[in-house]
């Protein structure tokens, strides 16, 4: 005798003789279902074969159909047999309504093999690689050749994205800066001050500002709100078939949503970037002031010494490159979502993870090749 | 001429699960033809084969006399703009309002000055009862309304041949009757080819000239709905009468298989 709850009884019918017998009686259900698949499951992995008697049973609901399903790929792959002896009319009826188109369907079991799914993971990565050496194709192609095409896009679509990917940005752009030119100049002061060099604070941070934070810092915030915008943006528009109406009105997608925010980055981002690159100095300028008794005057003029036309350029050239990247990336992966609104988000994150990380190996090379040029 | 839309052994597949097999079809100019079948039957892979939108495994696709994929640019941008399309769940571009959306063609393909442009606007969202929404924005509409103020996008530009991906479903009877019957209008008026995959049944009575029915990635049925009524064909049958398609017996079951004696009562 058994029990599964209130609502359900089994009882092992007292003869040792194969197969078992066993009855039920009571309410079959998906409440009911997990002590007993579990009491028949330890029976048939030892190998007993089971008769059971559903004659006296309520009600039995899909869950207690899926039960039997599950039980009988058991009982196969173990080589005994499972019977129903006797069933009430409405388990007849649930056996009749719950079904799997075929008996195979309901036996089967669906998992790739390893390997298998190893290698699908690795065609779909080289398709995705692919894709994205064709998009930046495309992209470029289209970035130098719109300007000589009819209406390659909206009238104004370029200058609107100037205002949401530029300036937008810029208020969180110099607030971050900002600390973090106060944050670095706090640091170095403890370490200049005993040396009485304080006013190598302003040297040390106009050359960090202009050859790396400054660019960097407005990298990884636009990633965070303007590259995930895109991404965004190109996914829901692929997933509600915006994109496919593009191109059926004869509108390239690329060019159409891509182009214009391209040339818009490619003026925003090095804006950007001096703007992070002033606020990053008055930052330091504060500590300066207040911890350092270095004068505004002497913090700037030593500041303007210090900066070295070749460093601007080069923070300027790497934030252009930085935008692109943040664009490319953000398009790529908006244009290969699948899958609904939960598609939309995974693409999302992994459009700033991947542009923050593009980002910083772009970092890496142009640093390698600024130290041998 | 050209017929407006010409496919020759077309082969469709996503992956290794072939959709249509060898599926020919030729619409004329002028008529309207509406594509029936269960959900999965491929209906909806046919339209976008047809515009383009997907490359065909095997044959070929001529919207107006020039395979989409072969191709210039200028030549495929040309046919696009004599081609409209009605998408599913209209597709309209959420960042502009419903009058933007529907000047959007005219502004990318004409010259138009800006105020014949708007008085087109007009006029096609007053044609589909959408006058009052001009300045909303997509999201702002129900379902119904979308799928109207899409109607007027895909005919913003008078079209030589429009494709509807269920224009009439999930509407209610009346909107549903008003869109079929603007679409015989257009029909009778330009002369406009119309190619339209539906469930309808009450739909494809009011504007079907010739039904193509597919299943399975086959064509099942070709013809007028009067022909298509009289076919022996169970499988037209059942779709007309709405007969689910006979439950599969005892055998091969998950009861036959607990060899239940049931059975043998």
């Amino acid at each position: 005798m058994g029990e599964a709850g209130p609502r359900l009884s089994f009882e092992w019918l007292p003869d040792e003789s194969r197969p078992r017998e066993l009855v039920l009686r009571g309410v079959l259900d998906k409440v009911s279902v997990p002590a007993v698949y579990k009491a028949l499951r330890t029976k048939i992995l030892r190998g007993v074969s089971l008769s059971i008697d559903l004659e006296n049973v309520e009600r039995v609901d899909s869950a207690g159909i899926a039960m039997f399903a599950d039980l009988l790929r058991s009982a196969k792959e173990k080589g005994c047999a499972l019977k129903v002896s006797r069933l009430s009319k409405q388990a007849g009826h649930a056996f009749q309504v719950f079904r799997f188109k075929s008996l195979s369907e309901a036996v089967t079991r669906i998992e790739p093999p390893y390997l298998e799914r190893k290698g699908q993971d690795l065609i779909e990565f080289l398709a995705a690689a692919k894709e994205l050496l064709l998009l930046c194709a495309d992209t470029f192609t289209w970035a130098l050749t719109s300007p000589f095409v009819r209406r390659p896009y909206r009238k104004g679509a370029a200058l609107e994205q100037a205002v949401i990917l530029g300036s937008r940005a810029s208020g969180i752009v110099a607030l971050i800066s900002f600390i973090v030119g106060l944050t670095m100049a706090l640091l170095s002061a403890t370490q200049l001050r005993t040396f009485g060099a304080n006013v190598y604070v302003a040297d040390m941070l106009a050359l960090a500002m202009t050859r790396e934070l400054a660019p960097l810092l407005t990298a990884i915030l636009v990633a965070g709100r303007s590259g995930s915008a895109v991404a965004a943006e190109v996914a829901t528009m692929k997933v509600t078939e915006e994109i496919d109406a593009l191109r059926t009105l004869g509108l390239e997608p690329v060019r159409f949503l891509i182009v214009p925010k391209l040339y818009a980055i490619t003026f925003t981002q090095p804006l950007l970037t001096v703007i992070s690159a002033i606020f990053g100095i008055l930052g330091g300028m504060l500590i300066g002031m207040l911890l350092l008794n270095l004068s505004p005057q002497t913090f700037i003029h030593q500041t303007a010494r210090a900066l070295i036309l070749k460093d601007i350029l080069s923070g300027l050239l790497k934030s252009v490159v930085f935008g692109w990247i943040i664009l490319v990336v953000g398009a790529f992966n908006g244009f290969r979502v699948s899958g609904g609104a939960e598609g939309v988000g995974r693409v999302t994150t992994s459009a700033v993870v991947q542009a923050i990380f593009g980002v910083i190996v772009a970092d890496a090379i142009f640093s390698l090749l600024f130290w041998y040029s | 001429m050209p017929w407006p839309l010409e496919i020759r052994g077309l082969k469709a597949q996503y992956g290794d699960k072939v959709i249509l097999e060898d599926l020919d079809l030729l619409v004329e100019k002028g008529e309207i033809l509406t594509v029936l079948g269960g959900s999965g039957c491929g209906k909806s892979t046919l339209l976008k084969h047809a515009v383009g939108l997907m490359e065909p495994a095997a044959g070929t696709v001529k919207l107006l006399g020039l395979d989409l994929l072969q191709a210039d640019e200028g030549e495929k941008k040309e046919v696009l703009t004599r081609t409209g399309v009605l998408f599913q769940g209209g597709a309209l571009l959420n960042s502009l309002t419903i009058a933007e959306n529907v000047a959007l063609p005219l502004e990318q393909h004409t010259d138009l000055p800006g105020a014949v442009i708007s008085d087109v606007v007009r006029m096609k969202l007053s044609m589909v009862g959408l006058f009052d929404a001009a300045g909303l924005f997509p999201p702002e509409l129900s379902g119904g309304m979308r799928k109207r103020a899409a109607l007027a996008r895909a005919i913003a530009l008078d079209p030589e041949i429009l494709f509807c991906d269920e224009p009439s479903a999930g509407l209610d009877p009346l909107t549903a009757a008003g869109i079929d019957r603007l679409i015989r209008d257009l029909r009778d008026t330009l002369a406009m080819t119309v190619v339209a995959v539906t469930h309808e049944m009450a739909s494809v009575k009011l504007i079907a000239d010739r039904v193509l029915m597919l299943d399975e990635g086959n064509v099942l049925f070709e013809g007028s709905l009067a022909e298509m009524r009289e076919s022996n064909n169970q499988a037209v049958q059942d779709y007309l009468a709405r007969k689910a398609p006979a439950a599969a017996g005892g055998t091969g079951t998950l009861l036959a298989a607990l060899h239940c004696e049931e059975e043998n009562k």
